[in-house]
């Protein structure tokens, strides 16, 4: 090898170990699917963040008459009006600030409590690894929306109850798959020269082996929250969401309206579109991260 | 909606006792139980039908014209869609609309009710005479009926069915199995609850003389319901309908094969054969003593539990007709070339409940605002769809006792503030109130509907509404029997033609519910009640209305018509208030 190939070869190296996250930045920039995603996502953000400005009217506002069959759109209500007479367009923006909230809170639990087992379990190993890693292997044996009815069963009703519920259910499978990850670098030879001058466990921990093993389960965090929009809209149209009645969350609104399918389907058509949508957008980015970023993907 | 939530909550419960939860045990076990409690209301009680297959209309056609020598009968074939299975095919034996619907076409009583009325008409039984004090009853049976297996009905077959009622084993003393004979005739021989029923003698083989413990004025009415019918002692005694236990539910299931292979009744049709989650079949009893205009040979009712599945059916042609459609397809079957929609007369009501043993609902003014803040015209006219209409009071029109004059409480949500306001509230006033999910009434299709509009109506009145809910049965009627909530939606469909069935069931003994001893109300119903006069009955009944529509114990809100269904070329179908609705006087045209 030729000085200036090795002089190449180190630059290259650099490049790739000093910025994975600007590489995968660069990679993700290049995906269509994420890129979509991003920009879907982006608009239900938005959606979701100034709900009063553009929702034409508040979400519990009566605009039209009492209906057992309400009128589909119009050009002045858009999505129609549903059997309270309130506007359907306005109660689907408003349910995205619900259905986000509750993708992100579900998921900052399962993340937090799920990293905390992992590491835990990862980096101590032995027994406490077998226990944490048995507890979790039972969980993971029950199908996660049956495990959040039960939940929901035990903890009541109620928005936060919910987020909770669907949360706990994610928790096992961040703390596998960080557990693994975990393990996989442990024995890593950076990890060993760190150890060799004398770091100590935690620094050892949190700045050598974390940051190395955290990709996968970014990558599963973004995929769950997906999942936990439909598992909330799933035990909502259960009867099991938020006890109060008229939330426009769209799952409640789907559950409170599937009687009206054959008479009123804007009902049904508008929320079920807006769940589907956000959740494609979610899938389509955390598939480009995935891409981007997992270790076995990269070229 | 119902079973969907029945099903999650069993798998709850399964999942909770695998994870050894033992909290959440309580709600899995119990939630396959239907209610009994408001069981009068027809529908949805039962078990859970598979989808209904085709099977067996082509060969009953084949057994028509073997039988066929009627004037009438050319063997013309109705399928109805029913919602859930019949319990048992046992009078005496169950409360709900499914069971009831299909008894009354193979079983007949002493008396009966006017076609499509509540006016007691003669039925096995010609006349009736009280002796003076109205405590012995004498009735003249019909010469010439028999039961479907060819034994001769009579005064001894009549006492042998009144004696079973009264000496029921003490497993049948339950309110699930003997719900209506407790609710008219009080207690059993021998138990410590006093029975209205004293004896039943033969006294000539055409007269049966019953004889009361004391006078009751709804005795007579009473006796048209389709639980007092009649069945061939030997037959009952042949398939063993006395035989069964109490399961670990608390709910009877018989084991002899009378009430679900072997039902023999007098009436127009006789039992062929019953298929669980299949359907039950019936044929015309070529025997029959009465008349029978219509021209049904086969009579076929298949379950479909699914509301939208029994629409569908009946589009495609699967069945012919079915009942409790949902006010929002009335447009759709209306609208619809070859498909006709009927209504039931208005025999029941929809109302909010107060219990008064939680504040602030003690306070008159308070019931009174709240009374002016809901705009019922207006949730009557959305969601029942012209077949509603806004009570003013806890019976129906059409009932005698019903009192035009009573103190009527106009939508005015500026005087329901007022109102509070005068009485020194701070406004919002809060408020607790409760709506049932997983639940369909005639007088309440879509309470979640109901109940937001209310909410809203509340709110805009001056109310803060903490909000509640719970599955219909037994979660909700729970709650509300013990008196969890402050305010509930809840109704009631009449049974018979009497205002004890609906004011004297509501309040003629203090309620948890209620929240309330009101001795005023109490002593005015039980003087009612026992007045054998017509025309003082009337006034204290129309008094009684009065006294509790300016106490407003609660507030009515609706009368409903609940709609049956209908392809065009059934002819004759007639809705009665009750829900008893022979199909004999049916012509199905090719």
């Amino acid at each position: 090898m030729s000085v200036a190939e090795a002089e190449a070869r180190e630059l290259e190296i650099e490049h790739v170990g000093g910025g994975l996250w600007r590489d995968a930045w660069e990679r993700l920039r290049h995906n269509k699917g994420a890129i979509a995603g991003a920009v879907l996502l982006g608009l239900f953000v938005i959606l979701a963040v100034f709900a009063p400005l553009i929702a034409p009217y508040g979400p519990n506002e009566r605009v039209a008459g009492l209906a057992a069959t309400p009128p589909g759109p119009t050009a002045e209500h858009w999505f129609g009006v549903d059997e309270q007479g309130r506007d359907l367009l306005s109660r689907v923006v408003y349910g995205s600030r619900l259905s986000l909230l509750v993708g992100v809170v579900s998921v900052a639990v399962g993340l937090s409590f799920g990293m905390l087992l992992g590491a835990t379990a990862g980096y101590l190993g032995g027994k406490v690894d077998t226990l944490i890693m048995r507890i979790i292997d039972i969980v993971l044996s029950i199908p996660g929306l049956l495990f959040a009815i039960a939940l929901v069963t035990l903890l009541g009703r109620g928005l936060v109850q919910v987020m909770l519920a669907v949360g706990i259910t994610t928790i096992p499978v961040f703390a596998r798959l960080l557990r693994g990850s975990i393990l996989a670098v442990r024995e890593s030879d950076y990890v060993l020269a760190a150890r060799s001058v004398g770091t100590p466990g935690r620094g050892l921990l949190l700045r050598h082996i974390l940051p190395n093993s955290v990709a996968p389960v970014i990558v599963a965090a973004t995929l769950a929250m997906a999942t936990a929009i439909i598992d909330v809209a799933g035990l909502s149209f259960l009867g099991l969401g938020p006890a109060e009645a008229g939330l426009p969350e769209w799952g409640a609104i789907l559950a409170d309206n599937q009687d009206r399918l054959q008479a009123s389907p804007h009902l049904v058509f508008f929320p079920g579109f807006a769940i589907v949508l956000s959740v494609l957008a979610i899938n389509l980015i955390g598939d480009g991260l995935r891409e981007s970023i997992d270790p076995k993907l990269r070229a | 909606m119902r079973l969907l939530g029945a099903k999650r909550l069993r798998a709850a419960g399964l999942l909770a006792a695998l994870l050894l939860v033992a909290a959440a045990c309580g709600d899995g076990d119990t939630a396959g139980e239907e209610e009994t409690p408001d069981a009068a209301a027809t529908g949805d009680a039962g078990t859970e039908p598979d989808d209904a297959t085709e099977t067996g209309d082509a060969t009953e056609t084949g057994d028509a014209t073997e039988t066929g020598a009627e004037p009438a009968g050319d063997g013309a074939t109705m399928v109805f869609g029913t919602s859930a299975d019949p319990v048992v095919l046992d009078g005496a034996l169950v409360s709900d609309g499914e069971s009831l619907r299909a008894i009354d076409q193979i079983f007949e009583g002493l008396v009966t009710l006017e076609l499509g009325g509540t006016e007691v008409a003669p039925g096995l039984a010609e006349s009736w005479e009280p002796n003076d004090d109205g405590t012995v009853w004498a009735f003249q049976l019909r010469d010439g009926v028999t039961f479907h297996d060819g034994e001769v009905f009579n005064a001894e077959a009549v006492c042998a069915n009144f004696d079973r009622w009264y000496n029921f084993p003490e497993a049948f003393q339950t309110a699930d199995a003997t719900y209506y004979w407790q609710t008219v005739f009080g207690g059993f021989a021998g138990g410590e609850t006093e029975s209205l029923f004293a004896s039943c003698e033969a006294t000539e083989d055409l007269v049966a003389t019953i004889t009361l413990t004391k006078p009751s004025a709804s005795f007579i009415p009473s006796l048209a319901l389709t639980n007092f019918t009649f069945a061939s002692p030997a037959a009952l005694e042949e398939f063993g309908a006395d035989e069964g236990e109490i399961g670990e539910d608390g709910l009877f299931r018989a084991t002899g094969t009378y009430g679900t292979e072997h039902p023999t009744g007098t009436g127009p049709f006789r039992f062929v054969e019953w298929t669980r989650g299949q359907q039950l079949v019936m044929e015309r009893n070529p025997d029959y003593w009465g008349e029978f205009p219509g021209n049904i040979q086969n009579l076929i009712f298949r379950p479909i539990a699914d509301g939208p599945a029994r629409l569908q059916a009946l589009q495609t042609g699967e069945i012919q007709g079915y009942d409790l459609v949902a006010p929002e397809d009335f447009e759709t079957i209306e609208s619809t070339e070859g498909l006709q929609l009927l209504s039931r007369p208005a025999f029941n009501v929809g109302y909010i409940g107060f219990n008064q043993a939680i504040p602030p609902l003690e306070d008159i003014e308070v019931r009174r605002a709240i009374a002016h803040a809901i705009n019922r015209q207006e949730i009557v006219d959305a969601f029942y769809v012209g077949q509603g209409e806004v009570a003013t009071q806890f019976m129906p029109p059409a009932l005698f006792g019903y009192a035009e004059d009573v103190t009527t409480y106009d939508y005015n949500p500026e005087m329901s503030q007022q109102i509070l306001t005068d009485a020194g509230y701070e406004l919002p006033v809060e408020i607790q109130f409760a709506f049932p999910t997983d639940v369909s009434r005639p007088y309440m299709p879509d309470p979640q509907a109901n109940y937001e509009a209310m909410v809203a109506d509340l709110e805009e009145a001056g109310f803060a509404v903490q909000q509640d809910s719970a599955p219909w049965s037994p979660d909700y009627l729970g709650n509300v029997d013990t008196g969890q909530y402050a305010m509930y939606l809840l109704g009631w469909t009449g049974d018979f033609g009497d205002p004890d069935n609906f004011i004297g069931t509501f309040f003629q003994s203090p309620q948890p519910a209620w929240g309330f001893d009101n001795p005023e109300i109490v002593s005015i119903l039980d003087e009612a009640e026992a007045e054998t006069d017509e025309d003082a009955r009337v006034a204290l009944y129309e008094e009684a209305n009065r006294m509790l529509m300016d106490f407003l114990p609660g507030l009515p809100y609706v009368h409903t018509e609940p709609a049956l269904a209908f392809t065009s070329n059934v002819e004759g179908y007639q809705p009665s208030p009750v829900s008893l609705e022979p199909f004999s006087i049916v012509t199905v045209n090719e």
